[in-house]
């Protein structure tokens, strides 16, 4: 053990804290050590002066001292209850607590429900397989079957289309 | 009128004889009595840990008091897992503490304290053995002013473990409570204060 270790634990030392082996590492450092070995002598005497240091008093009107002080404090408090005090103050914050929650109800009344207003977009029109001149021509000069049976199963279609292009009558 | 379970009245032997947990209990459930058996049981400790502390016997005298008036107001916030000793001496810590920083502050306070301490020194020592010879008495005197004049030296953070340690005969554990630190600096600071102690009142024993 060097004289660092040695104080590092000299506090457990002094105290008689340290396990059986570390105590007699200590006791063996202080044999080798000349330094140490004042200091510790040095503390323990210090700590021995301190320790028989005589105790002191209260004066003799400590107790009617506090006795009247204690009696100010029981008439704020109820003395047979000294949690009552607590006990109010809770209670007073939770009447406080819901007394303003009602209150901020009140200043408010409940208004209707404000929504963002849905923007609806004209949706992206699909070129229409058809062309609205060829078909009406197809019709006329008796082209292949083909074109027009198209054109019926997509009228549907073509006709939504036709309606979304215009403007309808109440933008007028 | 208290009664426990099994039998009638507590009286005031029994709560005196009682811990320190089941006093407390009793002052909770009502018995007033209790409470002065707590004043009974910590003044003179906690007078000596704060005067050791800031060095006025009058002013620690007022701050016990105060001590006790905050633990009336308080205790049923008081965690009774814990120990009561643990939790009056923290309380006694903190205003020793706000005291010392008052000081600080106002030098006029320490002036009422150099007042104090010379009327505290024509007061007769308490715990004297009065058969003693004249050189003796003087000795013992001269002793424990000196031990009192080396405490007061400390520097504030290593008197306050020290006094607790030495003259209070606290665990390390609980000065670690008392004084809000962890058990290292605890360690360290009665570490200091010890050798700081020893190489302060040296030179007086060799007068």
């Amino acid at each position: 053990m060097d004289c660092r270790r040695f104080t590092e634990h000299h506090v457990a030392y002094v105290d008689s804290f340290l396990p059986h082996l570390e105590m007699e590492a200590m006791h063996a450092h202080l044999r080798a050590c000349p330094r140490c070995a004042r200091r510790d002598t040095a503390v323990r005497r210090g700590l021995m002066l301190a320790r028989t240091l005589p105790s002191i008093r209260t004066s003799d009107d400590f107790m009617a001292r506090l006795e009247s002080r204690l009696q100010d404090v029981r008439s704020e408090t109820p003395a047979h209850l000294p949690w009552a005090g607590a006990f109010a103050g809770a209670a007073t914050c939770v009447a406080l607590a819901v007394y303003a929650l009602l209150s901020l109800r009140g200043q408010r009344p409940l208004e209707p429900l404000r929504l963002a207003p849905v923007v609806a977009s004209v949706p992206e029109q699909q070129p229409s397989p058809i062309a609205n001149a060829a078909l009406l021509a197809s019709v006329g000069v008796g082209m292949p079957v083909w074109p027009a049976v198209m054109a019926v199963g997509q009228a549907q279609m073509h006709l939504a289309n036709l309606e979304l292009q215009q403007p309808s009558a109440g933008d007028h | 009128m208290k009664r426990t379970a099994q039998q009638g009245v507590v009286t005031r032997e029994q709560l005196r004889a009682a811990d320190d947990a089941a006093v407390v209990a009793s002052f909770l459930a009502g018995d007033e009595r209790a409470f002065a058996v707590l004043v009974e049981r910590y003044q003179t400790r906690l007078l000596n840990f704060i005067y050791r502390t800031i060095g006025d016997r009058e002013k620690a005298e007022d701050l016990v008091q105060e001590v006790f008036i905050r633990v009336y107001r308080h205790l049923h916030r008081f965690d009774p897992s814990k120990k009561f000793s643990t939790w009056a001496y923290t309380i006694a810590s903190n205003l020793a503490k706000n005291e010392l920083r008052n000081r600080s502050r106002n030098p006029l306070v320490l002036f009422q304290t150099l007042s104090s301490r010379n009327e505290d020194d024509d007061r007769p020592l308490q715990f004297e053995d009065t058969t003693s010879r004249p050189d003796d008495l003087y000795r013992k005197r001269h002793l424990r002013a000196l031990v009192e004049e080396t405490v007061a030296q400390l520097p504030e953070h290593h008197r306050q473990v020290f006094v607790l340690r030495e003259l209070e005969g606290k665990s390390y554990e609980e000065i670690a409570e008392i004084t809000d630190c962890n058990l290292g600096t605890v360690k360290s600071r009665l570490n200091r204060a010890r050798n700081a102690f020893a190489a302060i009142i040296e030179p007086g024993l060799r007068e």
